[in-house]
């Protein structure tokens, strides 16, 4: 069942009518039922290994609270992390295992090979197996005492809005609100539904209109130019935060109706001047994740140089290789990483620069320049994000930034279609209205992205007269009726995590 | 709560008006206007013809309407279009039939791609979306509703402007106000494709075994056309057209053959077969495998007007 499908809205409305009429005594019930239901209406069979983690996790939890030695807090910690690891690697990265070992071994002439296994990924895998290691290691670190209703610890794993791709809750945040109680409050309703239809519209208008031309490109880079190329790339930067950012306010806006605040997982990543900046505004949930976790466990950066590179980079391979079981995730999370050491070293080389030499940051022009610069990086790495192999990366990334002065050269040369090659299409005249929907569609999210620099985009409606406010709400619906994509019903890309 | 009732209300209430306005202004400019064969079909009203040619594009592109109308000295209509299955043959027919046009006799073109499943036939198997200004029409409701589930058929019809959302890449808002000229009152529904000849080589390189086994779905929508001709004494003729031999071998089609023969002998139809004709072995008449180009479909109208001539009512 997609967010973005006619179904689901139909689901929603049930369960949040239901939620408010049924008693608080039995709501997490209620909400777990759901939640499964959710669950399997992907592959049903699968709802048994999330209840074997789950029952493995919350005696774990309990297990470790009661241990009366480290030693044995430790041990049960270790069994839980080893489940829920096991259960990812195997089905995530069992493949690419097999795969690398088979490669190897016909390098070296070693004629056998391991047949891959015939398995499917269950849905958000990734997403509830890190929650659930989120729960069992503040259990362990006294942070949060372990839940003993099965049914709430069973809920705070499952809870439907999040869990197929999150955003990546804490025991702290969700645990408590699934025993608080709730009513019906206007206010709290109508900004989640507010919440929820921006969702929709960066996911259906924006993100699936981009992604006929993003595919097109990706699908067959050897048939476009090189300004295609970049377009494609760039598209897809936006195409991959309207995605996932859609989704994430489809989950919040859907949780927030019901009482239940999801943690902020966006807060407009493509505003910042920074690399380690962007880190702090993409995907906040998972980079917390690993920051806690990992990075600060590893020494963060209270070791010595060398170890502290080493440390940046190894969290950021593994937050690659967190996305998917292929190469070019690694590179993409590698390239962050070499990306974060090289932003450490300039800020470290630029303390020395005399005064004269250095940027004034308060300067728009600078700042522009910087958001500009760090975005084409970030754009950059999103190619290994998105090519299906390291090939078809690696020939993208040649021909990154190569098309441009060729395209410009062309420009004032008689009968040069201008525009064929940025709509990628010889039928381009048929798409110029998709690109100016493109085009506008952006635009107005920037816009709303620049408000929410300033202040939250409800309550900055909440300001305006309800005339303005209400025309704004519907023109964003009429624009999802009349340009949104709903014959294809796409998958959200981060379902596959 | 009750404050969140009435404010979302009257939000929904002021939403769907214009959403009601628009839904019309989309049904009207669809019908009227649309560049799409069927929707063309839908709106030749009073006319009176010798015979209709149904199919799919192996009737839409193989059977010249012009050159049968000149040799047998007769008025045809092609209502044959690209992908569409006996299902929308059969709609085609009925909503024809409804506009008070007068038909002595229907042409069917049936082969093994009208009587597999759809979704293994056409690439889009059902195209609901050009039937979608008939949605209220009972008989036409019920086909899609039959087709698509009755989820869909509800929201479209219930939910102002939810059908043309869902097809908004078909009925793009910028051009569903703008008239396209539409060709098919020249060619009467035929649509000839070009010189271009078959790549024999390269056909037979991609050549493998197929196989085709008839679907009960699309024999029932056959059987409501016999019942459709038979109510409006209209008489149903079918026939074949040539596909290229090589690639016919390949297909493992028997079922879908008897079926068609055994349909024909039991409801006294006549049938004509043209996948042995020596058509069929010529690649320089044909586009591609299953259609037949400019040159081929000449020749072959002719061949067919001259088994038609003593067969039309």
């Amino acid at each position: 069942m997609l967010f973005n499908s006619f179904v689901f809205l139909i689901f929603f409305a049930v369960v949040t009518s239901f939620y408010f009429i049924i008693p608080h005594k039995i709501r997490w019930l209620f909400l777990l039922i759901a939640s499964c239901f959710f669950y399997m209406c992907f592959i049903p069979v699968y709802i048994l290994i999330l209840a074997s983690t789950i029952v493995i996790d919350y005696f774990s939890g309990i297990l470790i609270e009661n241990a009366g030695t480290v030693k044995r807090r430790k041990t049960f910690l270790i069994l839980s992390l080893v489940t829920n690891i096991g259960v990812l690697v195997f089905f995530k990265y069992c493949n690419f295992f097999i795969d690398n070992l088979n490669v190897i071994a016909s390098l070296i002439h070693w004629n056998y090979s391991i047949q891959s296994l015939e398995i499917i990924l269950p849905i958000g895998l990734s997403f509830h197996t890190f929650q659930a290691m989120s729960y069992t290691i503040e259990v362990y670190r006294d942070k949060q005492k372990a839940e003993r209703h099965f049914g709430i610890y069973a809920l705070y794993v499952m809870y439907y809005p999040q869990l197929v791709a999150g955003p990546i809750e804490r025991p702290q945040n969700l645990l408590p609100q699934f025993h608080a109680k709730y009513v019906f409050e206007y206010n709290r309703v109508s900004s989640g539904l507010k919440q929820m239809l921006w969702g929709f519209f960066k996911k259906i208008v924006i993100a699936d209109r981009l992604a006929y031309f993003v595919n097109l490109v990706y699908d067959h880079p050897h048939d476009y130019q090189g300004i295609s190329i970049f377009l494609a790339t760039i598209f897809f930067s936006f195409q991959i935060f309207c995605d996932f950012s859609g989704y994430t306010d489809i989950a919040i806006g859907a949780s927030r109706i019901m009482g239940i605040d999801l943690m902020a997982n966006f807060r407009s990543p493509y505003f910042s001047r920074s690399i380690s900046e962007f880190w702090g505004r993409w995907h906040i949930s998972l980079s917390s994740w690993f920051r806690d976790y990992l990075y600060i466990p590893l020494g963060g950066n209270r070791v010595k140089p060398m170890r502290w590179i080493f440390n940046l980079l190894l969290v950021f391979i593994i937050s690659g290789f967190w996305h998917g079981a292929k190469w070019t995730f690694i590179i993409w999370g590698g390239l962050h990483g070499i990306y974060l050491v090289l932003e450490i070293f300039w800020r470290n080389l630029r303390k020395r620069f005399p005064v004269w030499m250095k940027w004034n940051q308060s300067n728009v022009f600078v700042k522009l320049l910087q958001i500009g610069f760090v975005f084409v990086l970030v754009s950059f790495a999103w190619i290994f994000f998105r090519a299906k192999d390291i090939s078809t990366a690696g020939y993208i990334a040649m021909h990154f930034i190569t098309g441009i002065p060729q395209y410009l050269s062309n420009l004032g040369r008689p009968h040069f279609l201008w525009l064929e090659p940025i709509i990628f299409n010889k039928y381009y005249k048929d798409y110029w209205m998709e690109f100016v929907m493109i085009v506008f569609s952006v635009s107005l999210m920037e816009w709303v992205h620049w408000v929410e620099l300033k202040q939250n985009l409800v309550q900055f409606m909440n300001n305006k007269k309800v005339v303005w406010r209400w025309s704004f709400y519907m023109g964003i619906i009429y624009l999802i009726l009349l340009f949104g994509i709903f014959h294809s019903n796409t998958e959200f890309i981060y379902f596959q995590f | 709560m009750l404050r969140f009732c009435i404010r979302f209300c009257l939000f929904v209430g002021i939403l769907v008006i214009p959403l009601y306005i628009l839904q019309g202004r989309f049904d009207r400019a669809i019908y009227t206007g649309s560049d799409q064969k069927p929707i063309w079909v839908q709106n030749v009203k009073n006319e009176s013809y010798s015979y209709a040619i149904g199919g799919s594009s192996r009737a839409e592109n193989n059977a010249d309407v012009n050159t049968i109308d000149s040799l047998l000295k007769i008025k045809g209509i092609n209502m044959g279009y690209s992908g569409s299955d006996l299902a929308e043959n059969y709609l085609t027919l009925l909503t024809f039939l409804r506009n008070g046009n007068r038909l002595s006799n229907y042409v069917l073109q049936i082969d093994d791609w009208s009587l597999i499943k759809p979704d293994s036939a056409f690439s889009y198997p059902f195209h609901e979306y050009f039937f979608l200004t008939l949605l209220n029409d009972k008989e036409v409701g019920d086909v899609i509703r039959h087709e698509d589930g009755p989820g869909k058929y509800y929201l479209w019809k219930w939910i102002p402007f939810a059908k043309y959302a869902e097809f908004n890449y078909i009925y793009p808002i910028q051009k569903i106000f703008v008239h396209p000229h539409t060709i098919y009152n020249h060619t009467h529904g035929t649509v000839l494709l070009d010189d271009q000849m078959l790549d024999t080589v390269a056909l037979e390189k991609r050549l493998g075994p197929i196989r085709h086994y008839p679907n009960s779905n699309s024999y029932s929508y056959l059987q409501k056309m016999k019942e459709l001709c038979k109510e409006n004494g209209i008489r149903l003729i079918m026939y074949t057209a040539p596909i290229y031999y090589k690639y016919h071998q390949c297909i493992e089609n028997k079922a879908c053959r008897s079926l068609i023969s055994s349909f024909a002998k039991a409801n006294q139809l006549n049938y004509f077969d043209y996948t042995s004709s020596a058509i069929c072995r010529n690649g320089d008449l044909m586009m591609n495998e299953a259609h037949l180009n400019r040159k081929g479909t000449l020749l072959f109208s002719k061949l067919l007007a001259d088994s038609l001539s003593n067969h039309l009512k």
